[in-house]
């Protein structure tokens, strides 16, 4: 899977590709810890590039988001579609985590 | 159940077809070594040989055209003193002989100081075998017609013969004759003097003269002569030492020996005559060279003696005869041909010397590369314990034998290792089988009968993905009239999630048991699982309780896709009230419930997202959409029925692509009716799925 960061403002962007599954969640847990380290808090995740998203790529999500949470930042999710969109709205993840239909939203409500 | 996989790790070994085989490879192998080191001999033989050979060869053939040309020189100047030595005496015999001459025209004397001169003659000049002085008929004394005393050298010493006597008639002999006619000096050829000196001998003769008063000579008084001895001659000739068989010849004016080591040609053979009767030319040219030059060098071949010889020869100025001296080649050559044969040996024994340290050289390579064929062959019949230490050489066998050593050490090294890896690796394996065993004996497998007379069949299964997967279904009886049913997919796989599994299936079951509806239950769940869970891990489940007597189907759904109901006048009914999200994640959340009618000949089917998500090898998931298909258009049977046929369907569309998650389906058919049916569960059968 892609996984790239763009700074915008306070905001960290993280634009994710790909299959995010049992095989790629690992790394992408990894290099946002590695952000979260850096000093990285409040993070808009755009998934419209994201092809699938497994429980394991849920979990990823919810640790990360934890994570930031408790560094008194936040994770956001915006740009679902397809399958992935499904994926949210079967699980009642969009109950978990704040979910907006567009960039723009996502940053409006940060 | 999945057999375990144990990963095999085969016996090391290049084990060829078979070892007989492999013993005569190495054989072939040794010999090939053994021709090296005979290689290596052979080339620095053949080479320091060649060299040699063709060192001495043509040192041999320069010194030998040196020698030639030295001999030829020496021994024209050797040859050309022994004939100046034999003319000297030859010269004195005539000074003498011309002298004493001189001396009778000159003076008259008397008979008996004739005599005394002439006797003195022959005492004197050692060279004279005789001498006489004949004169004309009547001329020494006017009674005496023949006249001719001659003193020559007999047996018994200085003998005296009147040649004048009639039996010997000497002015009829040719050495008188001839000078007397001719009025000057000659050598006469070689003759045996019958009843003069009876030997072998050649005559100086010189006539003398009345001298006139006027001056000038007048007519012949008579001849004086000197005998010079054959036998006398070729005893000087045998006194010349010409090497060790060399020898010295004689021939005459007209090429008639006349001295030879052999008495058999002295008078009887010239060069001619032998030419022809041996059938040798080269006698001819030898003869006409002799009578025509002074002097000259020739090879001669065979013909002069049995053995190759060259031949020198000289004229001897006073009678024109001509001096040969033989040369036998081989002691010619004898100091060049011993030289070279004591090279030749040098150079034998220098070559032996060569063959044996070429052999100790290609020994000294061979051994370390015979004894490394040998190792290697050991190694391929997996014995790593080569020692080589034994190669201590610096140079490259040395290094390649301690590459060798360290290709071994390595290789145990990574067999020790591979052999613990896999140990551990096989143990892991094992203890995951045996971790999915417990996992799955923990899914029910029977139904427990309801004694009201209803018809309940119901069929589950799961298809994990892995050893140990997150998937679960679950099922029990509440109490007479209720039955509680489940299916859940745990966050990831694996170990952790095979244990996040265990934890919420027994939380589930227990409290299902306890009779709490399914909203409640999942709302106690979430509770449970949310305290404590760092790991974010997380569980959907769809559940539900059927009042059996009623027909009331209560269901709760955290996060799960809706089951379906099949029913005969509704269609495909989608259970998608109560949408809750997942549990384990938000301690605080309220699960809603949702009732359904449940009719007699309804089929429901739960399942979770391995169904749904089962990709192909084009990346294409199954998708909710053809689920929805494949159970409108699925044939009303068993619940085991359906289950295959979804399960088949499955199969097909993903067909050998790898299957990524769990596939878990669980399927209840209500039907009304008296009879109980043997009601079925079923944890087992992976069935046709990759």
């Amino acid at each position: 899977m892609d996984i790239t960061l763009n700074k915008s403002g306070q905001l960290a962007i993280v634009l994710v590709g790909g299959r995010m599954d049992t095989l790629s969640a690992p790394e992408f847990e990894k290099k946002m810890q590695e952000w979260i380290g850096q000093g990285e808090t409040r993070f808009v995740v755009d998934f419209h590039n994201l092809d699938y998203i497994s429980s394991a790529g849920l979990r990823s999500l919810m640790v990360v988001a934890k994570d930031a949470r408790a560094r008194g930042g936040e994770l956001v999710c915006c740009a679902l579609k397809g399958v992935v969109k499904q994926v949210f709205d079967v699980s009642g993840f969009s109950a978990l985590l704040p979910v907006y239909g567009s960039m723009d939203d996502a940053t409006k409500g940060g | 159940m999945r057999a375990p996989r144990v990963a095999r790790f085969p016996a090391f070994g290049f084990k060829s077809p078979s070892a007989s085989e492999s013993l005569s490879r190495l054989r072939m192998k040794i010999a090939a070594v053994h021709s090296l080191a005979f290689k290596i001999t052979l080339l620095a033989l053949v080479g320091t040989g060649t060299v040699l050979c063709s060192v001495i060869a043509y040192s041999y053939f320069v010194s030998k055209q040196l020698v030639t040309r030295d001999a030829g020189r020496t021994a024209k100047i050797h040859a050309r003193s022994i004939a100046s030595n034999l003319d000297q005496e030859i010269r004195a015999v005539v000074e003498v002989t011309e002298c004493f001459a001189s001396a009778l025209e000159e003076v008259r004397i008397d008979r008996q100081a004739l005599m005394a001169l002439i006797r003195r003659q022959v005492e004197l000049q050692e060279g004279i075998f005789g001498c006489a002085v004949a004169f004309e008929p009547y001329t020494f004394d006017p009674n005496v017609k023949d006249f001719a005393p001659y003193y020559f050298r007999g047996g018994k010493g200085l003998e005296f013969v009147q040649l004048g006597a009639d039996s010997y008639n000497y002015p009829e002999r040719d050495w008188y004759r001839e000078p007397v006619d001719r009025r000057t000096p000659i050598w006469t050829k070689p003759y045996f003097d019958k009843g003069g000196g009876n030997v072998i001998m050649t005559t100086y003769s010189q006539p003398f003269f009345h001298l006139r008063p006027e001056g000038g000579r007048g007519s012949v008084r008579g001849v004086v002569t000197a005998d010079v001895s054959v036998g006398w001659l070729t005893r000087r000739l045998a006194s010349v030492k010409v090497l060790q068989t060399g020898f010295c010849f004689l021939v005459s004016g007209d090429g008639t020996f006349v001295a030879h080591p052999d008495q058999q040609f002295i008078m009887n053979e010239s060069l001619f005559t032998l030419a022809d009767k041996l059938a040798r030319p080269i006698l001819g040219s030898i003869g006409e060279a002799m009578l025509k030059q002074q002097t000259g060098f020739i090879d001669a071949g065979e013909s002069l003696s049995r053995e190759p010889s060259f031949l020198a020869f000289a004229r001897l100025p006073t009678n024109g005869w001509s001096l040969g001296v033989v040369y036998p080649k081989q002691e010619l050559f004898a100091d060049i041909v011993g030289l070279h044969r004591t090279n030749l040996l040098m150079g034998i024994a220098g070559l032996l010397l060569l063959l044996g340290v070429s052999l100790l050289l290609a020994r000294a390579v061979a051994n370390p590369l015979r004894r490394m064929v040998k190792a290697t062959s050991q190694v391929a019949h997996g014995d790593l314990n080569v020692d080589l230490s034994s190669i201590r050489s610096r140079d490259e066998v040395g290094l390649l034998a301690e590459a060798f050593t360290g290709m071994t050490r390595d290789l145990k090294k990574y067999i020790h290792d591979l052999t613990e890896t896999t140990a551990a690796k096989e143990r892991i394996e094992s203890e995951l089988a045996v971790a999915a065993r417990i996992q799955r004996s923990m899914l029910p497998s029977e139904l427990p009968a309801f004694g009201d007379g209803r018809n309940l069949d119901l069929f589950a299964v799961m298809y994990p993905a892995k050893e140990v997967g997150g998937d679960f279904y679950d099922f029990g009886r509440v109490d007479e009239e209720r039955l509680y049913f489940a299916v859940g997919d745990v966050s990831g796989k694996g170990v952790p999630a095979a244990l996040f599994m265990a934890t919420s299936l027994s939380l589930l079951r227990t409290a299902a048991l306890e009779g709490l509806p399914p909203d409640q239950l999942l709302t106690r769940l979430n509770r449970e699982l949310s305290r404590e869970n760092e790991a974010c891990m997380f569980v959907t489940i769809f559940c539900g309780v059927l009042n059996m007597k009623t027909g009331d189907l209560i269901y709760a759904r955290g996060g799960h896709e809706p089951a379906f109901i099949l029913t005969e006048d509704r269609g495909l009914v989608e259970l998608n009230e109560a949408a809750a999200p997942l549990l384990g994640l938000a301690p605080d959340l309220v699960y809603p419930g949702a009732h359904i009618e449940f009719r007699p000949g309804d089929i429901l089917f739960a399942y979770t997202d391995g169904v749904t998500e089962a990709t192909n090898a084009g990346g294409e998931i199954f998708s909710s959409g053809k689920l929805r298909e494949k159970l409108t258009h699925a044939r009303k049977g068993t619940a085991r029925d359906l289950i295959e046929h979804v399960g088949n369907e499955v199969t097909a569309f993903a067909q050998e692509a790898t299957q990524a998650d769990d596939i878990t389906m669980l399927s209840l058919v209500f039907k009304p009716g008296n009879s109980y049916p043997a009601p079925t569960g079923s944890a087992e059968g992976r069935q046709d799925y990759a």
